[in-house]
């Protein structure tokens, strides 16, 4: 595994210096730096970088397209190394690396503001955005995009082409929000027939369904780990020898 | 006993939603040890599906043994200490130098063999601090080959190994696989269209056709049993024994070299009799 994770390490040397910029911007942003200038003047400069969240989200979404790219065939399954190796490799070098990361994000945070602090200005580090729900929001935002192109690449693996995917993915979705209440709302129109809230009360209550709503309700509500979990296992299934 | 025998192995590819294309059908092969063995077939007739197949890259109906243990998850990882394949270079990390990546080499593969690193390093004029993205395509393959060869593994695959290399590179890989094999008894299956440069190297030919093995025998075998008459002109008719009509020439293939040149001789064509080259048996087989 050593083996592996040195290859993986030195892959991505230079990841912690390209996302160190952009995490720090975004840092900044969720501690919400105000930069006084002193004294009582009404200059105030508040630093909003809303747009480095941005920029995060579409760093992290071509280094996920770019890392699927790299790897295509993956050179490392010819190795003499099991899948549980690679996967374990792959994992440790990311956290490896998300350490390096956040600790030269502060170290360049603090840079900033002492530049501000350097330049006469009294800065005061307000930590009124830095909430628990600005973090599960983003974690909220890392698991969709997860799931979606970890399904992408199970349905490519498993089921379908590439373009068959694609169809699937797409269509799926479409055919539940869209085709279902649409079709739903015609058949209603046509037969006057009109489906009242205890009607749907007495559909959910029988013992099936009530389980399968049961089921779903908890699946939401526990949406964050359920969706981890599933991008982790298919993650394994992405790595994992066919054989 | 085979060194490495594939029994009735079946391999399909998802083809449009939900339905399945057959790449390889109930194919059976024998590979014996110290042999070089000739991959052949048109672009699609599944030569590196099954070479992946036996790299453990791609799941399969039937099974594959290698020294006599059949291959599965658990025992693919202690069967590539000793198989190596060269593997595309977008495969490899692009920022990474050849130099990154010996260390990791050598631990996995106990047998590396110094001598011939330093051997080959001689002869390679890129310099390997370089990551893989800056070299050029020809410096890639050669690359991949310090990456194949140096683990001195027991068998080698390799699957359209020297893709752009210049000929003296080309000429260098092929004395450099040729001693290996002959002091190490390495085996070899190696699958190219450059039929040509591999007439003089291999043991045994194999061709395939739309996942099916057409034909395995030496050149020498195929030699005997086939000729390629070179005719004056082309008969209207399918000649006595034989095979197929080569494309472009008034040149055919026969099985029976007697019945042909009896029945050439009642039809007074004029012909010439000559070995077929393994681009010939290729052509009419393939």
């Amino acid at each position: 595994m050593l083996a592996v994770l040195r290859l993986y390490l030195l892959k991505s040397k230079r990841v912690p210096l390209l996302i160190t910029g952009i995490a720090a911007i975004l840092l900044l942003w969720l501690f919400t730096v105000k930069a006084v200038v002193e004294p009582n003047t009404p200059m105030h400069a508040n630093i909003d970088l809303k747009l480095a969240n941005l920029g995060l989200f579409i760093y992290i979404l071509t280094s996920m397209i770019r890392r699927e790219n790299m790897n295509k065939d993956g050179f490392l399954l010819r190795l003499p190394v099991s899948d549980l190796e690679i996967v374990s490799a792959n994992i440790l070098s990311l956290m490896i690396i998300s350490v390096i990361t956040i600790a030269l994000s502060l170290a360049v945070s603090y840079l900033f503001i002492g530049f501000f602090k350097f330049a006469g200005y009294n800065v005061i580090v307000s930590t009124k955005k830095l909430t628990i729900d600005s973090f599960t929001n983003f974690l909220y935002m890392i698991m969709y995009i997860g799931v979606v192109i970890s399904t992408n690449t199970l349905l490519v693996q498993t089921v379908a082409s590439k373009s068959g995917s694609k169809v699937l993915l797409i269509g799926f979705p479409i055919l539940l929000l869209f085709l279902i209440p649409t079709v739903l709302a015609v058949v209603m129109h046509s037969t006057q027939v009109k489906i009242t809230d205890a009607m749907w009360e007495q559909f959910w209550n029988k013992p099936f369904w009530h389980a399968v709503k049961t089921t779903l309700v908890y699946l939401w509500k526990y949406r964050l780990i359920v969706g981890f979990v599933y991008i982790l296992l298919a993650y394994r299934l992405r790595y994992l020898k066919e054989i | 006993m085979a060194f490495l025998r594939i029994n009735n192995l079946t391999k399909s590819y998802p083809a449009k939603i939900f339905g399945n294309k057959k790449v390889i059908e109930n194919l059976t092969l024998e590979i014996e040890k110290g042999k070089i063995y000739a991959l052949l077939g048109r672009n699609g007739a599944g030569k590196t599906t099954l070479l992946n197949c036996v790299l453990g890259l791609l799941n399969y109906k039937g099974n594959i043994y290698y020294k006599d243990i059949e291959l599965n998850r658990k025992t693919i990882k202690n069967a590539l200490k000793t198989i190596t394949s060269a593997p595309s270079p977008i495969e490899m990390f692009p920022n990474l130098s050849l130099n990154q990546y010996l260390p990791s080499y050598r631990m996995l593969y106990p047998n590396w063999d110094e001598d011939l690193f330093n051997e080959i390093k001689k002869f390679t004029e890129f310099d390997w601090d370089k990551p893989f993205k800056s070299l050029s395509n020809g410096q890639k393959m050669q690359a991949i080959q310090v990456l194949t060869l140096c683990p001195s593994p027991d068998l080698i695959i390799l699957d359209e190994p020297l893709g752009v290399t210049d000929p003296v590179i080309r000429k260098y890989f092929y004395k450099t696989l040729i001693n290996i094999i002959a002091q190490k008894e390495t085996t070899l299956i190696i699958a190219t269209h450059l039929i040509n440069e591999i007439e003089n190297l291999f043991d045994t030919a194999i061709i395939m056709k739309n996942g099916k093995i057409v034909l395995k025998d030496s050149l020498d075998n195929l030699q005997e049993k086939y000729k390629k008459f070179i005719l004056e002109k082309m008969p209207d008719r399918k000649l006595n024994g034989e095979v197929n009509r080569f494309l472009g020439e008034n040149a055919i293939l026969s099985e029976d070299a007697e019945k042909t040149t009896e029945e050439l001789k009642q039809l007074g064509i004029k012909h010439s009799i000559i070995n077929p080259t393994i681009e010939d048996i290729f052509e009419i087989f393939a």
